[in-house]
């Protein structure tokens, strides 16, 4: 059961009651003199309004609002430029672009914190025509190989022909 | 005009070509700044209002869809503008009373009693109007003086029916209060 605190609510809302609820408010209205009185309030006030509605401000001189409104476009004029943008001027394009953003952002701060990639070593300031190359250390390294190399030739061979001595 | 003919003026306005968009301003301007003038209360507001406005179609009318009425369209692009215009305080409460002064003269050396009335009374709802929070002048303007559907205002304000319902209830009881006090002093005037 309604109260006329409800009642008196809806009364501010008649025009948009179902016809239903329109005839629940009536019976209220037979039984109670103050919502019924607030009813006649409100019907004044919307006669009021319906005559203000009457009043309708016009444009002083149309023709002279046009032509600033015109003038005001040729200023505005598009460019080819702000056509091909205003394609992209929509709530999609606007969000995606922004993750991109985002997620360059975070992947650029990852790869700063040197997380994921390998230390890097600098190289030597020094120009490359400061080595000198020590010849004779150089070629002793062969020099020793080849004389190991040798030494076990000879070895090899004194085995070969001791071994077919015992053969014989 | 046609809707076809509305229509096919649209898309060559939004190809570029401006004496199509001339057409669709000279059509419209007029019940533009209607609903500018009942949201700012004075000329320079409202105009530079509906100019804005028609400067924003002009940019967005590639991306119109013929599925939404261009009224509606135009509806919710200067309610919006307004709204930022009462939002940033821009409005001037002195000039505006002035300016509803000035329309209240203009009708009376030229039109009936009956037009002065409306006048008066006009300048009155507005000043109470002016009283209420954005979003209940918006609905109380759009319902009320415009006599839009709910579901258009809905439509217009992004709003869902109950937030309108709701807005309308502050609005319509606060007016009432107001216009109580004014007919009631009309009664002891007359």
């Amino acid at each position: 059961m309604m109260n006329c605190n409800e009642f008196q609510k809806r009364v501010y809302l008649y025009r948009e009651m179902t016809s239903t609820e329109r005839s629940l408010l009536s019976d209220h209205f037979a039984q109670c003199s103050a919502c019924s009185k607030l009813m006649d309030q409100v019907v004044t006030a919307n006669a009021l309004i319906s005559k203000a509605r009457a009043f309708n401000p016009e444009v002083k001189n149309p023709e002279r609002m046009t032509q600033q409104i015109m003038n005001a476009i040729n200023v505005q004029q598009r460019s080819p430029l702000d056509k091909i943008l205003l394609y992209f001027d929509n709530y999609f394009v606007r969000y995606s672009i922004s993750l991109v953003s985002l997620s360059l952002i975070c992947f650029f701060i990852y790869e700063q914190n040197g997380v994921s990639t390998p230390p890097i070593k600098t190289l030597s300031s020094q120009p490359l025509n400061g080595i000198k190359l020590d010849m004779k250390n150089f070629l002793d390294t062969y020099r020793k190989r080849r004389e190991s190399r040798s030494e076990l030739n000879s070895r090899y061979t004194y085995y070969k022909t001791q071994n077919t001595e015992d053969k014989l | 005009m046609t809707d076809q003919e509305v229509q096919a003026t649209i898309r060559r306005a939004a190809s570029g070509e401006q004496s199509a968009f001339r057409t669709i301003v000279s059509q419209n301007q007029s019940f533009l700044y209607t609903i500018a003038y009942r949201f700012l209360g004075n000329t320079a507001d409202a105009e530079d209002a509906v100019q804005e406005a028609f400067v924003r179609l002009w940019k967005n009318l590639p991306n119109y869809r013929p599925e939404v009425k261009l009224t509606t369209w135009l509806y919710k692009i200067v309610v919006n503008l307004s709204l930022d215009i009462l939002k940033s305080g821009h409005r001037n409460h002195q000039k505006s009373r002035m300016d509803v002064q000035s329309h209240t003269s203009i009708i009376s050396a030229e039109e009936a009693d009956d037009e002065l009335h409306a006048a008066e009374l006009h300048a009155f709802i507005q000043e109470a109007a002016s009283e209420l929070t954005p979003k209940q002048k918006a609905v109380f303007i759009l319902r009320d003086l415009d006599e839009l559907s709910v579901e258009d205002v809905c439509d217009i304000l992004s709003m869902s029916a109950g937030n309108v319902k709701s807005n309308l209830y502050y609005a319509r009881k606060h007016m009432s209060e107001k216009l109580k006090k004014y007919y009631q002093t009309d009664k002891i005037i007359s």
